[in-house]
Protein backbone atom coordinates (compact mmCIF):
# COMPACT_ATOMS: atom_id res chain seq x y z
CA UNK A 1 0.00 0.00 0.00
CA UNK A 2 2.67 2.27 0.72
CA UNK A 3 4.79 1.19 -2.51
CA UNK A 4 3.69 3.29 -5.85
CA UNK A 5 3.78 1.10 -8.90
CA UNK A 6 4.92 2.73 -12.35
CA UNK A 7 3.01 3.05 -15.35
CA UNK A 8 4.61 -0.40 -16.27
CA UNK A 9 3.86 -2.27 -13.04
CA UNK A 10 7.85 -1.86 -11.59
CA UNK A 11 8.61 -1.09 -7.79
CA UNK A 12 8.87 2.99 -8.09
CA UNK A 13 9.78 2.39 -4.09
CA UNK A 14 8.36 5.40 -1.33
CA UNK A 15 8.62 8.79 -2.88
CA UNK A 16 10.69 11.61 -1.74
CA UNK A 17 9.07 13.97 0.50
CA UNK A 18 8.94 17.48 -1.12
CA UNK A 19 12.12 19.59 0.64
CA UNK A 20 10.96 22.62 -0.74
CA UNK A 21 8.53 24.28 2.04
CA UNK A 22 10.92 22.95 4.67
CA UNK A 23 13.79 24.66 2.64
CA UNK A 24 11.89 28.06 2.97
CA UNK A 25 10.83 27.56 6.41
CA UNK A 26 14.43 27.32 7.45
CA UNK A 27 16.11 29.89 5.15
CA UNK A 28 13.27 32.11 7.30
CA UNK A 29 14.14 31.53 10.25
CA UNK A 30 18.09 32.32 9.52
CA UNK A 31 17.25 35.67 8.62
CA UNK A 32 14.87 35.98 11.54
CA UNK A 33 18.39 35.13 13.97
CA UNK A 34 20.57 36.90 12.13
CA UNK A 35 18.24 39.49 11.88
CA UNK A 36 18.28 39.56 16.23
CA UNK A 37 21.60 38.50 16.40
CA UNK A 38 24.17 41.29 17.72
CA UNK A 39 27.62 40.99 16.17
CA UNK A 40 29.42 43.23 19.11
CA UNK A 41 31.66 40.99 20.84
CA UNK A 42 30.64 41.39 24.55
CA UNK A 43 33.38 40.95 27.54
CA UNK A 44 33.48 41.77 31.41
CA UNK A 45 35.45 43.21 33.60
CA UNK A 46 35.41 42.28 37.45
CA UNK A 47 35.82 44.91 39.94
CA UNK A 48 35.20 45.44 43.93
CA UNK A 49 32.47 47.90 45.24
CA UNK A 50 33.28 50.28 47.70
CA UNK A 51 31.57 50.05 50.70
CA UNK A 52 29.62 52.31 53.21
CA UNK A 53 31.41 52.50 56.30
CA UNK A 54 33.47 50.02 55.56
CA UNK A 55 36.52 51.29 53.62
CA UNK A 56 37.07 50.30 49.86
CA UNK A 57 38.83 47.09 49.23
CA UNK A 58 39.14 43.31 49.04
CA UNK A 59 36.48 41.64 51.62
CA UNK A 60 38.11 38.07 50.76
CA UNK A 61 41.41 38.88 51.90
CA UNK A 62 42.80 36.20 54.08
CA UNK A 63 43.54 37.02 57.94
CA UNK A 64 47.80 36.51 57.32
CA UNK A 65 47.41 38.75 53.96
CA UNK A 66 46.18 40.99 56.53
CA UNK A 67 49.19 40.93 58.55
CA UNK A 68 51.45 41.66 55.60
CA UNK A 69 52.15 45.55 55.24
CA UNK A 70 49.70 46.39 51.72
CA UNK A 71 50.98 49.02 49.57
CA UNK A 72 47.67 50.57 48.76
CA UNK A 73 48.04 51.25 45.07
CA UNK A 74 45.38 54.06 44.03
CA UNK A 75 45.39 55.57 41.41
CA UNK A 76 43.61 58.78 41.00
CA UNK A 77 41.76 60.14 37.61
CA UNK A 78 41.45 64.39 38.09
CA UNK A 79 40.37 66.67 35.30
CA UNK A 80 44.12 67.08 34.58
CA UNK A 81 45.65 64.04 34.34
CA UNK A 82 46.82 60.92 36.86
CA UNK A 83 48.23 61.15 40.24
CA UNK A 84 49.67 57.85 42.27
CA UNK A 85 49.51 57.31 46.04
CA UNK A 86 50.69 53.98 47.38
CA UNK A 87 50.94 53.21 51.26
CA UNK A 88 50.14 56.90 52.13
CA UNK A 89 52.52 58.78 50.03
CA UNK A 90 51.02 60.37 47.06
CA UNK A 91 52.51 61.00 44.20
CA UNK A 92 51.48 64.44 42.28
CA UNK A 93 52.93 67.05 39.66
CA UNK A 94 55.22 68.11 42.86
CA UNK A 95 57.11 65.04 42.77
CA UNK A 96 58.05 65.12 39.45
CA UNK A 97 61.10 66.36 37.38
CA UNK A 98 60.76 69.19 37.17
CA UNK A 99 58.32 69.90 40.16
CA UNK A 100 54.69 71.02 38.22
CA UNK A 101 53.09 72.17 41.35
CA UNK A 102 49.12 72.08 41.38
CA UNK A 103 49.74 69.76 38.39
CA UNK A 104 48.44 66.03 38.02
CA UNK A 105 51.69 63.43 37.97
CA UNK A 106 50.96 62.38 34.55
CA UNK A 107 49.36 65.07 32.44
CA UNK A 108 46.82 64.62 29.73
CA UNK A 109 48.25 64.88 26.35
CA UNK A 110 46.54 65.57 22.77
CA UNK A 111 45.29 62.08 21.05
CA UNK A 112 45.51 60.95 17.54
CA UNK A 113 41.89 63.49 16.74
CA UNK A 114 43.56 66.71 18.61
CA UNK A 115 41.56 66.27 21.93
CA UNK A 116 43.13 66.16 25.21
CA UNK A 117 42.86 62.65 26.28
CA UNK A 118 44.46 60.64 29.67
CA UNK A 119 47.96 59.54 28.85
CA UNK A 120 47.56 56.10 29.11
CA UNK A 121 50.83 54.93 27.87
CA UNK A 122 52.72 57.35 30.23
CA UNK A 123 50.33 55.91 33.36
CA UNK A 124 51.15 52.16 31.82
CA UNK A 125 55.12 52.97 32.52
CA UNK A 126 54.68 54.32 35.76
CA UNK A 127 52.52 50.94 36.92
CA UNK A 128 55.30 48.89 35.61
CA UNK A 129 58.30 50.61 37.39
CA UNK A 130 56.30 49.95 40.51
CA UNK A 131 55.47 46.26 39.88
CA UNK A 132 58.97 45.77 39.39
CA UNK A 133 59.86 46.80 42.85
CA UNK A 134 56.03 44.55 44.34
CA UNK A 135 55.78 41.92 41.96
CA UNK A 136 53.46 40.24 44.44
CA UNK A 137 50.78 43.11 44.78
CA UNK A 138 47.98 42.59 42.57
CA UNK A 139 45.09 44.80 43.85
CA UNK A 140 44.99 49.00 42.38
CA UNK A 141 41.99 51.57 43.82
CA UNK A 142 40.70 53.51 41.77
CA UNK A 143 38.91 56.89 42.09
CA UNK A 144 38.37 59.77 39.96
CA UNK A 145 36.53 62.82 39.76
CA UNK A 146 32.83 62.98 40.23
CA UNK A 147 32.45 63.78 36.28
CA UNK A 148 35.22 61.52 34.83
CA UNK A 149 33.55 59.12 32.43
CA UNK A 150 33.15 55.34 32.34
CA UNK A 151 35.24 55.10 29.14
CA UNK A 152 38.53 56.95 30.64
CA UNK A 153 37.50 54.89 33.23
CA UNK A 154 37.80 51.47 31.59
CA UNK A 155 40.89 52.42 29.79
CA UNK A 156 42.73 53.09 32.95
CA UNK A 157 41.76 49.79 33.91
CA UNK A 158 43.14 48.13 31.11
CA UNK A 159 46.44 50.22 31.13
CA UNK A 160 46.14 49.09 34.95
CA UNK A 161 45.84 45.14 34.02
CA UNK A 162 48.71 44.24 31.74
CA UNK A 163 51.88 46.28 30.40
CA UNK A 164 52.39 46.60 27.01
CA UNK A 165 54.07 43.56 26.20
CA UNK A 166 51.22 41.56 27.67
CA UNK A 167 52.72 41.05 31.46
CA UNK A 168 50.42 40.95 34.53
CA UNK A 169 50.21 44.31 36.47
CA UNK A 170 47.42 44.99 38.80
CA UNK A 171 44.55 43.17 37.62
CA UNK A 172 42.50 43.48 40.82
CA UNK A 173 40.75 46.26 41.00
CA UNK A 174 38.59 48.07 43.23
CA UNK A 175 36.50 51.28 43.01
CA UNK A 176 36.84 53.69 45.33
CA UNK A 177 33.47 55.85 46.84
CA UNK A 178 35.81 58.78 47.68
CA UNK A 179 35.59 61.87 45.26
CA UNK A 180 38.84 63.31 44.26
CA UNK A 181 37.86 67.09 44.50
CA UNK B 1 29.20 21.06 -58.09
CA UNK B 2 32.45 23.19 -57.54
CA UNK B 3 31.04 26.30 -58.97
CA UNK B 4 27.97 26.33 -56.90
CA UNK B 5 30.05 25.54 -53.45
CA UNK B 6 32.26 28.37 -54.76
CA UNK B 7 29.15 31.18 -54.96
CA UNK B 8 27.92 30.62 -51.44
CA UNK B 9 30.12 33.29 -49.85
CA UNK B 10 27.25 35.88 -51.35
CA UNK B 11 25.06 34.82 -48.42
CA UNK B 12 22.18 33.87 -51.27
CA UNK B 13 22.28 29.79 -49.95
CA UNK B 14 23.10 28.15 -47.04
CA UNK B 15 27.08 26.94 -46.50
CA UNK B 16 26.47 23.12 -47.81
CA UNK B 17 29.94 22.12 -48.31
CA UNK B 18 30.86 20.50 -44.99
CA UNK B 19 31.14 16.74 -45.04
CA UNK B 20 28.60 14.40 -43.36
CA UNK B 21 30.61 13.37 -40.97
CA UNK B 22 31.34 16.99 -39.33
CA UNK B 23 27.66 17.31 -39.60
CA UNK B 24 26.81 14.17 -37.48
CA UNK B 25 27.79 14.67 -34.30
CA UNK B 26 26.01 18.05 -33.81
CA UNK B 27 23.05 16.23 -34.69
CA UNK B 28 23.68 13.63 -32.44
CA UNK B 29 24.32 16.34 -29.56
CA UNK B 30 21.26 17.52 -30.23
CA UNK B 31 19.25 15.03 -29.61
CA UNK B 32 21.32 14.26 -26.38
CA UNK B 33 21.02 17.49 -25.47
CA UNK B 34 16.89 17.15 -26.01
CA UNK B 35 16.86 13.79 -24.23
CA UNK B 36 18.53 15.58 -20.89
CA UNK B 37 15.73 18.04 -20.92
CA UNK B 38 12.82 15.43 -20.91
CA UNK B 39 15.48 13.66 -17.67
CA UNK B 40 15.82 16.54 -15.34
CA UNK B 41 11.74 17.52 -15.78
CA UNK B 42 10.66 14.07 -14.53
CA UNK B 43 13.61 13.98 -11.78
CA UNK B 44 13.52 17.12 -9.09
CA UNK B 45 16.74 18.32 -7.73
CA UNK B 46 18.23 16.29 -4.53
CA UNK B 47 17.71 18.76 -2.06
CA UNK B 48 18.95 16.84 0.60
CA UNK B 49 22.71 17.99 1.25
CA UNK B 50 21.13 21.35 1.04
CA UNK B 51 19.04 20.62 3.94
CA UNK B 52 21.23 19.18 5.97
CA UNK B 53 23.62 22.22 5.87
CA UNK B 54 20.76 24.64 6.31
CA UNK B 55 19.61 22.53 9.72
CA UNK B 56 22.79 22.80 10.84
CA UNK B 57 23.73 26.82 10.22
CA UNK B 58 20.05 26.69 12.27
CA UNK B 59 20.66 24.76 15.00
CA UNK B 60 24.05 26.69 15.22
CA UNK B 61 22.44 29.86 15.42
CA UNK B 62 19.54 28.89 17.81
CA UNK B 63 22.52 27.70 20.45
CA UNK B 64 24.48 30.85 19.94
CA UNK B 65 21.70 33.03 20.75
CA UNK B 66 20.02 30.76 23.69
CA UNK B 67 23.93 30.71 25.14
CA UNK B 68 24.64 34.55 25.15
CA UNK B 69 23.61 36.20 28.39
CA UNK B 70 23.74 39.76 27.56
CA UNK B 71 22.46 40.95 25.03
CA UNK B 72 22.67 45.11 24.27
CA UNK B 73 20.16 45.90 21.96
CA UNK B 74 19.03 49.39 23.18
CA UNK B 75 20.22 51.79 20.60
CA UNK B 76 21.16 54.88 23.07
CA UNK B 77 24.06 52.72 25.01
CA UNK B 78 27.26 52.84 23.69
CA UNK B 79 29.67 51.06 24.91
CA UNK B 80 33.40 51.27 25.80
CA UNK B 81 35.92 48.97 24.17
CA UNK B 82 38.78 47.20 26.60
CA UNK B 83 41.00 44.94 26.29
CA UNK B 84 39.41 42.90 29.06
CA UNK B 85 39.22 38.41 27.75
CA UNK B 86 36.77 38.06 30.62
CA UNK B 87 33.07 36.39 29.17
CA UNK B 88 29.89 36.79 29.39
CA UNK B 89 28.06 35.11 32.07
CA UNK B 90 24.80 34.54 33.18
CA UNK B 91 23.71 37.73 35.79
CA UNK B 92 21.56 40.09 36.88
CA UNK B 93 21.74 43.29 34.32
CA UNK B 94 22.47 46.66 35.50
CA UNK B 95 21.67 48.92 31.85
CA UNK B 96 22.83 52.47 32.37
CA UNK B 97 21.41 54.05 29.01
CA UNK B 98 22.73 57.27 28.04
CA UNK B 99 22.05 60.83 26.42
CA UNK B 100 22.14 60.40 22.48
CA UNK B 101 20.12 58.03 21.13
CA UNK B 102 21.34 56.37 17.58
CA UNK B 103 19.44 55.06 14.35
CA UNK B 104 18.75 54.76 11.06
CA UNK B 105 16.65 56.98 9.08
CA UNK B 106 16.44 56.19 5.00
CA UNK B 107 19.30 54.24 5.16
CA UNK B 108 21.55 57.36 7.21
CA UNK B 109 22.71 57.40 10.84
CA UNK B 110 20.73 59.26 13.26
CA UNK B 111 21.52 61.01 16.42
CA UNK B 112 18.42 62.10 18.73
CA UNK B 113 18.41 63.41 22.60
CA UNK B 114 17.90 60.58 24.57
CA UNK B 115 16.72 60.47 28.97
CA UNK B 116 19.13 58.20 30.60
CA UNK B 117 17.45 55.79 32.62
CA UNK B 118 18.44 53.27 34.97
CA UNK B 119 16.97 49.89 33.90
CA UNK B 120 17.15 46.80 35.91
CA UNK B 121 16.19 42.99 33.94
CA UNK B 122 14.31 45.19 31.05
CA UNK B 123 12.03 46.70 33.33
CA UNK B 124 13.14 50.95 34.04
CA UNK B 125 13.75 52.10 37.64
CA UNK B 126 14.94 55.27 37.57
CA UNK B 127 15.21 58.15 35.07
CA UNK B 128 18.03 60.52 34.91
CA UNK B 129 18.74 63.95 34.35
CA UNK B 130 16.07 67.18 33.45
CA UNK B 131 12.85 66.09 32.58
CA UNK B 132 13.72 67.32 29.03
CA UNK B 133 16.19 65.33 27.20
CA UNK B 134 19.11 67.27 26.44
CA UNK B 135 19.86 69.42 29.53
CA UNK B 136 22.80 70.12 31.44
CA UNK B 137 23.75 67.31 33.28
CA UNK B 138 22.02 64.24 31.40
CA UNK B 139 22.78 61.55 34.58
CA UNK B 140 22.23 64.03 37.42
CA UNK B 141 20.10 61.90 39.94
CA UNK B 142 17.41 64.08 42.12
CA UNK B 143 18.22 64.68 45.64
CA UNK B 144 15.07 62.73 46.80
CA UNK B 145 15.89 59.38 45.22
CA UNK B 146 18.88 59.17 46.94
CA UNK B 147 19.90 57.94 50.65
CA UNK B 148 23.07 58.47 52.74
CA UNK B 149 24.58 60.36 49.36
CA UNK B 150 25.18 57.20 47.63
CA UNK B 151 22.81 54.84 47.76
CA UNK B 152 19.55 55.04 44.91
CA UNK B 153 16.69 53.92 46.55
CA UNK B 154 14.62 52.46 43.91
CA UNK B 155 17.81 50.70 42.38
CA UNK B 156 17.96 49.16 45.84
CA UNK B 157 14.55 48.02 46.26
CA UNK B 158 13.95 46.87 42.67
CA UNK B 159 17.47 44.74 43.21
CA UNK B 160 16.01 43.23 46.04
CA UNK B 161 13.26 42.36 44.69
CA UNK B 162 15.76 40.12 41.98
CA UNK B 163 17.73 38.80 44.47
CA UNK B 164 14.22 37.10 46.43
CA UNK B 165 13.13 35.74 42.99
CA UNK B 166 16.42 34.33 42.34
CA UNK B 167 16.60 32.47 45.53
CA UNK B 168 12.49 31.54 45.41
CA UNK B 169 13.50 30.36 41.69
CA UNK B 170 16.56 28.19 43.47
CA UNK B 171 14.55 27.01 46.47
CA UNK B 172 12.03 25.62 43.71
CA UNK B 173 14.16 24.25 41.28
CA UNK B 174 16.67 23.12 43.85
CA UNK B 175 19.27 24.58 41.34
CA UNK B 176 21.98 26.88 41.63
CA UNK B 177 21.19 29.77 43.91
CA UNK B 178 21.69 33.33 44.45
CA UNK B 179 25.09 34.04 43.09
CA UNK B 180 24.97 37.66 43.90
CA UNK B 181 26.40 38.62 40.76
CA UNK B 182 25.32 41.77 39.03
CA UNK B 183 26.95 42.88 35.19
CA UNK B 184 26.32 46.75 34.60
CA UNK B 185 26.35 48.12 31.33
CA UNK B 186 26.73 51.35 31.06
CA UNK B 187 26.76 53.82 28.20
CA UNK B 188 30.44 55.14 27.85
CA UNK B 189 29.58 58.72 28.66
CA UNK B 190 28.25 57.80 32.50
CA UNK B 191 30.12 59.85 35.24
CA UNK B 192 31.88 58.82 37.92
CA UNK B 193 30.02 59.81 40.78
CA UNK B 194 26.87 57.29 39.40
CA UNK B 195 28.75 54.25 38.59
CA UNK B 196 29.61 54.39 42.47
CA UNK B 197 26.24 55.01 43.30
CA UNK B 198 24.90 52.13 41.10
CA UNK B 199 27.85 49.81 42.96
CA UNK B 200 27.18 50.76 46.29
CA UNK B 201 23.14 50.13 45.43
CA UNK B 202 24.17 46.72 44.56
CA UNK B 203 25.98 46.33 47.21
CA UNK B 204 23.35 47.41 50.04
CA UNK B 205 20.86 44.79 47.85
CA UNK B 206 22.96 41.99 49.02
CA UNK B 207 25.11 41.36 44.97
CA UNK B 208 28.85 41.28 46.05
CA UNK B 209 30.40 40.28 42.43
CA UNK B 210 30.44 43.34 40.04
CA UNK B 211 31.41 43.02 36.62
CA UNK B 212 30.98 46.15 33.68
CA UNK B 213 30.29 44.90 30.24
CA UNK B 214 32.70 45.88 27.56
CA UNK B 215 33.11 45.48 23.65
CA UNK B 216 35.97 43.33 23.51
CA UNK B 217 38.82 45.02 21.71
CA UNK B 218 40.49 41.53 20.73
CA UNK B 219 37.72 39.90 18.44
Amino acid sequence: MANRRGPRGEDAGVEEPDLVPMMNLNFALIACLLSMTVNVPLGLISVQAPQLGGGGGSSASKPEEEKKPKLNLTIFITRKGYNLAASGATLTGDNATPPRPGQALIQMKPNDKGEMDYDYEALNKKLLEIKKNFPLEDNVIITADPDVIYEHVVHTMDSARESGDGKELFPAVAFSAGIVG
Amino acid sequence: MASENVSIGDGSKPYAGWPEELLRPQEQGRKRRAKKKEGEKSDPPALNSLMDIVTIILVYLIKSFATSPIDVSDPATDLPMSSSREKTEEAAVVLVTGPIRKGFVNGQKTQSPNRPQIVVDDQPVLSLGPDQPGGPNPFAVKPDEVERKFVLKKLKKKLKEVKEAQEMTASITEEGGFNGKVVIIADKATPYSLLTQILISCGEAGFGEYKFAIVRLDS
